[in-house]
């Protein structure tokens, strides 16, 4: 708990010196605080979601530098936009998820992200046994492939699959209905099926 | 009541994880799971290519964030997002202030174009000189 902060505000330019309570306040709150120019507040929520937007990002978009580029832009609209932010209508980390998403579509769409190279991050042969390297290689191959997939596919799985998001708030962070979202997640599992699993019916084979 | 062709169309697109699906289908899920064979094959199949997911997933993870990448990727997040918000009110203002100023100026010059034209209408006054040859002129021959 980061516990009170007494004076801080006042060297965050606030006019009343009020003790807050940074590290317990919801999120709604420090976003008010920080519509009213409360910069320390505004702190609280980069250290709060900066982990999962970065996590994010880096999904979206391969390049790791770009990612962190994007979130840092979206940290910046949140921040000049939270006055615009109605707690009424989304969650905080809804409203920052569709930021963050957003732009990496737009980055996406702009640049072409660079192909996982063949080799990445290849398996170390003095590892372990051969069906661990079998194993990091499968991994590595549909890690690749997941990065070629449409960029709204891979935020459709992104959020869903590893934030835990349901369908429809994946939606409203896309912008989407739920039925949309649902497409997209078929669409990205048909294709990595397709990918994947006769990749490694024909390894079975090769077995046998 | 869920049929087994929805219940495919929900593993097809969130997966064998029921508490994934949307929450009003989930007991209807877990009801079908438990009375049909077909339904737990299904679920089985597709929990295959969960994993495989989850295990690249995971590998793409591993393989972005070395160990303590992230921690000083978000130290740089902060300084860097700290830096930017301290700056743009000053340089916002700026902004705004070579706006009004620029405007101010559009606006001092339009009126004064509009007198100097007004003045070479009404009589060749004393502005008439800068206004000869006019295009006026010109376009009264």
């Amino acid at each position: 708990v980061e516990g009170l902060r007494v004076g801080d505000s006042a060297i965050c330019g606030e006019s009343v010196a009020s003790p807050k309570a940074y590290g317990d306040a919801p999120d709604a709150v420090l976003v008010g605080w920080s519509a009213k120019g409360d910069r320390r507040a505004f702190d609280e929520i980069v250290i709060r979601h900066g982990p999962f937007a970065l996590r994010v990002a880096t999904r979206l978009i391969p390049d790791r530098r770009a990612a962190e580029d994007v979130v840092q832009e979206a940290m910046v609209r949140a921040w000049s936009q939270a006055a615009h932010f109605d707690a009424g209508r989304a969650r905080f980390t809804t409203w920052l998820y569709r930021i963050i998403v957003n732009l990496c579509i737009d980055q996406r769409r702009r640049v072409q992200p660079e192909a996982i190279p063949e080799h990445f991050d290849p398996a170390d042969p003095a590892a372990g046994a051969p069906e661990i390297i079998e194993a990091v290689e499968r991994d590595a191959t549909l890690a690749r492939e997941m990065a070629r997939l449409p960029v709204r596919q891979r935020a459709a799985m992104t959020l869903v699959y590893d934030e835990g998001l349901s369908g429809a708030e994946a939606g409203r962070v896309l912008g989407l209905s739920a039925k949309a979202v649902e497409r997209l997640l078929a669409r990205a599992r048909a294709y990595l099926r397709e990918v994947m699993l006769p990749k490694q019916e024909q390894e079975e084979i090769r077995r046998c | 009541m869920l049929t087994l062709r929805r219940f495919q169309t929900l593993l097809d697109s969130y997966g064998a994880d029921v508490g994934r699906w949307p929450e009003e289908t989930r007991s209807a899920a877990q009801a079908l799971l438990q009375s049909s064979g077909d339904a737990r094959a299904l679920q089985e199949e597709a929990r295959e290519l969960d994993d495989m997911i989850a295990a690249a997933g995971a590998h793409e993870e591993q393989s972005r964030w070395r160990t303590g990448e992230q921690d000083v990727a978000m130290a740089r997040l902060r300084a860097r997002v700290s830096a930017r918000i301290a700056r743009p009110t000053g340089t916002y203002h700026l902004r705004w202030v070579g706006f009004a100023t620029t405007g101010a100026f559009a606006v001092i010059a339009g009126l004064m174009i509009g007198a100097l034209y007004e003045s070479g209408q009404a009589g060749q006054g004393a502005l008439a000189p800068l206004l000869q040859p006019s295009a006026f002129t010109i376009l009264e021959n």
